[in-house]
């Protein structure tokens, strides 16, 4: 036991200390009788030296957990699960108990440093923080002088949800509006959270009721989602669920963790979730299932729509003035024999309703049953590849086994189709009835406080004189970005690109099309970016600036996690080396850009400013409780239901299933065809299809898999988890493997126009012919050539500017 | 009598592998020391399904130290290393451990111990985990502890501080009251591994 059991040098003295403890602790080490324990003497248990923090992990993998920081001579030594208010939330990972990984890996930034080699290279040298930020200062300075603010880009993503990182109406929010900088933004997972909104409207823990409530579902449904994967946290909520007697139905492409624990897996073409909701909607009116009540009450799908125009029927064109601009939507009641008002009907018709005043009308749901029409059953079954007879079982399951709680998340969103998969899965859920009640609903749950938030304070600070500040510039897109630069023009106005600032994201290692970002980026005047560690983005920066571990910095966490509750965030340590907090970071910009006074002057500060006690009050605490006692559940009741009662936070307090006028969410130059946005509408998607042209060249859809021990690519520098996910590869199903004379283990390439990777192939038996799965988190130099970026194409579907990561075909090459 | 065991319900282990990076943590344990992780049962691979699609077989294991109650590993050491104690947990005193691996011989489970061939090389220049985690020395066999150094105070081993799928339950076999006791009651397909060896193993596992 001597210093030669040590080979850490600067850590010996810890070491040391630590064994003299274990030795003291007698029994253990020797004392124990081999065969006979009667003379044993119970050992004094050694007294912890540890301090106990609270820590939030906020990588933004939705699943947002609670941890005690373990503290030890001022270093963090270990990260445990922490007790919630209700202990069934508690909840950690192989990430969360692994984050000394990531605070003393080799990889973190240790000082602010300068660019001396190529973009990307990696070759920096080392400056003072007073240099960085009057480097970063000048060059912003200098790009807004001559092109104005918004041609700096603040491109940021999700690597710390925090309040002062990049969680809901965050700090960095706030110095966008400031610096009135733009935006770049990635459009990741757009689709589906732009169909909830639609059609849910936006609550604050979106579509779903709380995992609590699963218990009171019959049949739980995970549709679009691998939570063993990339929700493991909302997992044995649906296991005891199960073990309260609900039947577990997978609807997933691949046969995966979470299809081996279901009652029922059923396998589905990807990417064609929208198709097997159109066909369930069918069979529904086929045979009369659908819940009219929901669907009269709590829906729009009695309003009546215009057949001339596909706007909907308003009372002001049948004589009846708008009170106060209030022009409501009109219905056919049955009951007054008349068209009136929606609110105002006893008894809405909900179909067979063609003229009121002369004027040509259906109503929503006659729309939506002929825009299902063509959804036969063997249509459906061909399109998806899920037999007649599972269709119609699953269609039977949807209408007497509910309550259903169907979980989905982004699984069908990242293709080109995924607004359409989305939309439709909606439709099915408001048709059978099997939303806004306890046990059913479900789809997309997260977390989204607005709900105690006081936005203005907190996003639009003012200055001395009571004005506001300026606003931020406009999202762009970094799909157009290399346009931009060519043009100068977006949207139809004029527009640059000058510089970035990257915080909190790795978009060269997680964003799509990366050859086309390598185009663009190496003309960008200047580079800002500041990481915890060496990320492939990092290597991109001119001014690269070092940021703290989230336990070296105070913070509070309260957005995009399943939990129903807020936690406070501890400083377990100091900063380590010179790194500082973004939001110390952003506050020294703004200093040298003139900003300061609208600057808070630590984390706390925005804190208060960001909870409006006022609206926190119905949930019982005070900003002072809050942070005394760490957390605070911040939903209401003891078990929330989303829109319990079928009363939905949208215009019309109803479920949403048509759309007058759509309107993309991007500029897309006006080309939208508009009859593809207002009710149910599918179409495949532009390369996952199996049947789409590019496939007879590039015959393999490639899914780009979450992994379980990366969240994007975060933890990517934590050696211990490398254990279990060393290297990126590519899981092929063994008779495509066969065909492709392909062992485990051997090197292939993946390509397609856009790019390609070396990886290793290893056999899954759980993929199905033609479909190959990837982990997506890996970074350029984990490749053995090429990039797995490189692959994925940068278009949007017409409507909705969404990434479709996952709408990527490729050939396969053994080399 | 505290006869310390546990139950890992494998209905419930979708093999997110936080047991075993939670041991790898709070023991402090170096790069090749495994004293616990998750195996797939199905492809060779992680998380890898056999069969034929969608017939597919795709199932976890997690595996350490089975702290059997007559455990052949004690017997089969030279030197006195391998020592049981009276609450039933089997470990390894490094002082005396001379790295023979007549405990892995004896074993009649595979891959639950790790030899520190040489100096142990870390993946941190700190030291991490408990500050009474195991030494780890050159030329000794490591296993799970049933993180002794944490149950002597009070608190509960590495791997079960959370499980996210609560699968694994904890506690004194002899107790009928404790969570382990009740799990395994309630589970009348709780069964034993390779009970046939009779070495009276400690970890129950249902399904």
């Amino acid at each position: 036991m001597t210093e030669a059991t040590n080979p850490r040098g600067f850590s010996r003295r810890s070491f040391i200390k630590g064994v003299a403890a274990f030795t003291a602790a007698g029994a253990l080490a020797g004392c124990t009788p081999k065969d006979d324990d009667k003379q044993q003497v119970d050992p004094a248990p050694a007294e912890c030296p540890d301090e106990i923090f609270a820590g939030a992990c906020r990588g933004n993998c939705s699943g947002g957990c609670f941890l005690n920081v373990h503290a030890r001579d001022g270093r963090i030594v270990r990260t445990s699960a922490r007790d919630l208010p209700d202990t069934r939330y508690n909840r950690i990972c192989s990430r969360g108990v692994t984050h000394v990984g990531r605070i003393y890996s080799s990889q973190r930034l240790q000082y602010p440093m300068k660019r001396v080699g190529e973009r990307g290279e990696g070759k920096f040298e080392r400056i003072t923080w007073d240099e960085a930020i009057d480097t970063i200062v000048e060059n912003w300075k200098a790009i807004t002088d001559e092109y104005g603010p918004t041609a700096m880009a603040m491109w940021t993503q999700s690597g710390n949800q925090g309040m002062t990182g990049v969680g809901m109406n965050s700090y960095h929010g706030r110095m966008r509006n400031v610096f009135g900088a733009s935006y770049i933004s990635m459009n990741f997972d757009c689709a589906h959270i732009g169909a909830f909104m639609r059609a849910c409207g936006t609550g604050f823990y979106c579509t779903g009721n709380e995992p609590t409530d699963l218990v009171n579902s019959k049949t739980v449904v995970c549709w679009g989602s691998n939570p063993t994967v990339s929700l493991p946290q909302f997992v044995h909520f649906v296991y005891d669920a199960r073990d309260a007697g609900a039947k577990y139905i997978v609807i997933d492409p691949v046969y995966n963790a979470n299809a081996a624990k279901a009652d029922w897996f059923i396998p589905i073409n990807p990417a064609t979730d929208g198709a097997l909701a159109m066909g369930l909607m069918k069979v529904f009116f086929d045979k009369g299932w659908h819940d009219e009540a929901f669907l009269a009450a709590s829906t729009e799908a009695p309003f009546l729509v215009k057949k001339s125009d596909g706007t909907f029927l308003r009372m002001s064109e049948l004589g009846v003035e708008p009170v106060e601009g209030n022009d409501p939507v009109a219905v056919w009641d049955e009951g007054a024999g008349a068209a009136v008002a929606f609110g105002e009907a006893s008894s809405p018709k909900l179909d067979g309703v063609t003229e009121v005043n002369g004027i040509q009308v259906s109503t929503v749901l006659d729309l939506m049953r002929e825009a299902v029409s063509s959804y036969t059953l063997e249509r459906t079954s061909e399109i998806t590849g899920v037999p007649v007879k599972d269709i119609e079982e699953l269609a039977r399951v949807y209408h007497e086994e509910g309550p259903v709680y169907t979980a989905s998340f982004f699984g069908a969103d990242h293709y080109s189709n995924g607004t359409y998969n989305y939309w439709d899965m909606y439709a099915l859920l408001f048709v059978s009835g099997n939303m806004g009640r306890s046990g059913a609903g479900g789809m997309y749950a997260s977390l989204w406080p607005f709900h105690i938030c006081n936005y203005v304070g907190a996003m639009m600070p003012v200055d001395s004189a009571g004005n506001f500040c300026q606003g931020e510039g406009p999202s762009i897109p970094s799909n157009v970005v290399a346009e931009i630069m060519e043009t100068g023009m977006y949207a139809g106005a004029p527009q640059q690109i000058k510089g970035l600032f990257i915080q909190y994201t790795n978009p060269m290692a997680v964003n799509v099309d990366r050859n086309y970002m390598e185009t663009w980026i190496q003309k960008v005047d200047f580079i800002a970016v500041a990481d915890l560690n060496m990320t492939e983005t990092a290597k991109y920066a001119d001014i690269l600036l070092p940021v703290c571990h989230w336990f070296e910095q105070v913070e509070v966490f309260n957005s995009y996690g399943q939990a129903p509750y807020m936690y406070w965030n501890d400083k377990a340590a100091e900063p380590l080396y010179e790194s500082k907090s973004d939001f110390e970071i952003l506050n020294l910009i703004a200093e040298g850009l003139g900003y300061g006074e609208f600057t808070c002057k630590d984390p706390e500060e925005f804190f208060r400013i960001w909870i409006d006690e006022d609206m926190a009050a119905p949930f019982g605490f005070t900003f002072d409780q809050f942070k005394e006692s760490k957390v605070v559940r911040i939903m209401p009741g003891e078990v929330y239901v989303h829109a319990e009662g079928g009363v939905f936070p949208t215009a019309t307090g109803r479920g949403v299933l048509y759309q007058e006028n759509p309107v993309p969410t991007y500029y897309n130059d006006g080309q939208m065809d508009p009859s593809k946005e207002r009710t149910v509408y599918w179409e495949p998607a532009f390369e996952a299809d199996v049947n789409s042209e590019i496939r007879a060249k590039y015959p393999y859809h490639v899914i780009s898999e979450h992994m379980r021990t990366r969240t994007h690519t975060q933890w990517w520098e934590c050696d211990y988890v490398k254990e279990y996910e060393p290297e990126p590869v590519v899981k092929i199903n063994p008779e495509d493997a066969a065909e492709l004379g392909i062992v485990e283990g051997d090197v292939v390439k993946l390509f397609n126009d856009r790019g390609e990777v070396a990886i290793k192939a290893v056999i899954n038996a759980g993929y199905p012919r033609k479909v190959v799965g990837v982990p997506r988190s890996f970074q350029r130099d984990e490749f053995i050539e090429g990039h797995f970026g490189s692959l994925s194409m940068r278009d949007y579907n017409q409507y909705v500017a969404n990434a479709i990561c996952n709408d990527c075909a490729v050939g396969i090459e053994k080399m | 009598m505290t006869r310390y065991g546990m139950a890992i319900d494998l209905n419930r282990c979708f093999g997110c592998q936080t047991c075993a990076a939670a041991c790898k943590v709070a023991n402090n344990l170096p790069k090749d020391i495994v004293y616990n992780v998750v195996h797939t049962v199905g492809g060779d691979f992680a998380d890898c399904a056999s069969g034929t699609f969608p017939n597919c077989e795709l199932g976890f294991l997690p595996m350490q130290c089975q702290h059997c109650e007559n455990p052949a590993c004690l017997d089969a050491c030279p030197t006195g290393a391998t020592q049981k104690r009276e609450d039933g947990i089997v470990w390894v005193d490094s002082q005396l451990c001379i790295g023979c691996e007549a405990c892995v011989k004896a074993c009649p489970y595979e891959g639950v111990r790790s030899l520190n061939a040489g100096e142990p090389e870390y993946y941190l220049d700190v030291v991490v985990g408990e500050f009474d985690a195991p030494a780890h020395l050159a030329g000794t066999m490591e296993k799970c502890t049933f993180c002794y150094n944490l149950i002597d105070r009070g608190e509960v081993p590495a791997c079960m501080q959370l499980c996210p799928g609560r699968a694994r339950f904890w506690g004194d076999l002899d107790d009928p009251e404790s969570e382990v006791s009740k799990y395994v009651a309630a589970h009348a397909d709780a069964h034993l591994l390779q009970e046939e060896d009779g070495t009276a193993p400690k970890i129950y596992y249902i399904g």
